[in-house]
C-alpha cells in the first residue's frame, strides 16, 4: 500500500478502513485488511498532518503559503469515499504547525511556531456558526506567550531527495577549475 | 514545542517540559513539569545507556560543527491514553517515555519513566489503553506498558520494552486498529503489520 512521497498521517476509519495523507498531494482510503485502495482525493498541496473527530471529518494540514487546513468528510458506508467541505487558511504567522486536535466535532485547535520560533495558536470552526476564540483561546494564548521553541522540525527532510549524480559531478569539476585558475 | 491533545474530559497542552491539563468544562487547569533525569555516573568500559543526554558526544560534534548548539530537552512527543485517564511524553535530550496520569480530581501525577535509546518520532496508545508504542528515525518500534504494575503478555523487560518490527527510514505516524494490530508508516512507502 503506498504513496509516492512521504506519508504523514493516519486514522483508522470503521472495523477495516483507514485513510492516509501523504506529501505527494492525496488523501486515500485503504481497506487495510485486503490492502486495497478505495478511494482518493486530490489536494492542491502536500498534507502535513491531520486530525479526526467522531463524525469522521478530517482535518489535513496544507502546505501551502499561508498553512491552510482542508476539511474532508470520510463516507465509510458500502461505497467509500472522500468529500471536501473546504479550506480554511490560518493566520500567515504559521512559520510550521506542531498539532491540530479536534477541540470539540466543530471546533479545530493548531498550535505551531512563527518565525521569531515563538509558539502560537489558533482556533477554527467546521462550520461558520458560532464564534471560535473564546476563553480559551485567551487562555491557551496566555498560557505559550512568549515561549520560544528550541527545536523547530524542519519538514523539508520529508521530501524524497533525487540525487542528480551527473550534475554533481559537472559542478564539482567547474569548481574544482574555477579554484585552479584563482590559484594561479 | 506547544503539543495539544484531547481527552473526552481535558484538553491536554504541552510546552517545553510543561504538561498542561485543562478541563475542558471550567477551563481551569493544572501544570505539571517532567523534571530533567539525574544523570548516572558511567563506569569505564560500560556500554552505551540508553536514555541519557549522552554530553560527549554532542560536545565532539559541536566542535566539528566549529558552532555551539544547545540541546534542547523538550518534550517533542505527547499522546493521550483512549480512556482518558493516561498521558504519555516523550522529550528530546534526555530521551526518555514519561507516562502520567489524569485524576478525577484534575490533578497530574508521573506514573512511570522509561529510558528510550533514540529520539521517538511517533507514539500512540493502543485502543484498550494498556500499551504504548513508541517509533523511532531509524524505524524501530517498541511496546511499553502504559501502567508498569499491571500484568501484560509482554515477555521482554518492562524497562526497554518490547522490541517490535523495523522500517527502513523515520517513522512518522504510528496507529493501532481496534483489534489490536498495527499499522505504521515512514517517510516513503505505508506497511502494515499484525501483531499476532
Amino acid at each position: 500500500m503506498g504513496h509516492s512521497e512521504y506519508v504523514s498521517g493516519i486514522e483508522v476509519i470503521g472495523e477495516t478502513n483507514l485513510v492516509s495523507v501523504s506529501g505527494d498531494k492525496t488523501i486515500r482510503l485503504w481497506n487495510f485488511k485486503t490492502g486495497d485502495e478505495l478511494f482518493q482525493q486530490q489536494l492542491d498541496a502536500p498534507a502535513y498532518k491531520c486530525a479526526i473527530n467522531a463524525s469522521n471529518h478530517l482535518a489535513v494540514v496544507l502546505l501551502k503559503t499561508p498553512i491552510s487546513i482542508g476539511f474532508f468528510s470520510i463516507i465509510n458506508d458500502d461505497s467509500p469515499k472522500i468529500i471536501s467541505l473546504g479550506e480554511q487558511a490560518l493566520s500567515s504567522d504559521f512559520k510550521t504547525v506542531t498539532s491540530v486536535v479536534f477541540n470539540d466535532t466543530n471546533i479545530l485547535l493548531v498550535s505551531g511556531v512563527k518565525d521569531n520560533d515563538e509558539s502560537l495558536t489558533q482556533s477554527l470552526c467546521l462550520n461558520d456558526t458560532g464564534n471560535c476564540s473564546g476563553e480559551l483561546s485567551q487562555l491557551l494564548s496566555k498560557l505559550l506567550a512568549g515561549i520560544k521553541i528550541e527545536q523547530v522540525p524542519d519538514l523539508s527532510i520529508l521530501f524524497k531527495k533525487r540525487f542528480d549524480n551527473l550534475k554533481d559531478y559537472h559542478e564539482r569539476k567547474k569548481r574544482r577549475i574555477e579554484e585552479k585558475s584563482q590559484d594561479n | 514545542m506547544a503539543l495539544l491533545a484531547k481527552t473526552e474530559l481535558n484538553l491536554i497542552v504541552c510546552i517545553q517540559r510543561d504538561v498542561i491539563v485543562i478541563d475542558s468544562q471550567t477551563n481551569e487547569y493544572t501544570k505539571i513539569n517532567i523534571p530533567l533525569p539525574v544523570k548516572k555516573p558511567k563506569s569505564d568500559g560500560e556500554s552505551e545507556d540508553p536514555g541519557y543526554a549522552d554530553d560527549q558526544e554532542s560536545s565532539d560534534s559541536e566542535k566539528k560543527n566549529g558552532k555551539q548548539r544547545s540541546e534542547s530537552h523538550q518534550i517533542n512527543l505527547a499522546a493521550v491514553s483512549p480512556s482518558g485517564k493516561l498521558i504519555a511524553v516523550t522529550t528530546l535530550g534526555d530521551k526518555f517515555l514519561t507516562v502520567l496520569r489524569i485524576c478525577p480530581t484534575n490533578g497530574v501525577t508521573i506514573l512511570s519513566k522509561r529510558p528510550l535509546y533514540r529520539v521517538a518520532s511517533s507514539i500512540r496508545f493502543s485502543p484498550d489503553s494498556k500499551l504504548v508504542i513508541v517509533a523511532d528515525k531509524t524505524g524501530i518500534c517498541y511496546a511499553y506498558n502504559a501502567e508498569r504494575n499491571s500484568a501484560l503478555q509482554i515477555q521482554e523487560a518492562d524497562d526497554h520494552g518490547k522490541k517490535l518490527f523495523g522500517h527502513l527510514s523515520i517513522v512518522l505516524d504510528i496507529l493501532m486498529t481496534p483489534n489490536q494490530e498495527y499499522v505504521k508508516k515512514e517517510s516513503y512507502t505505508k506497511l502494515s503489520f499484525s501483531l499476532n
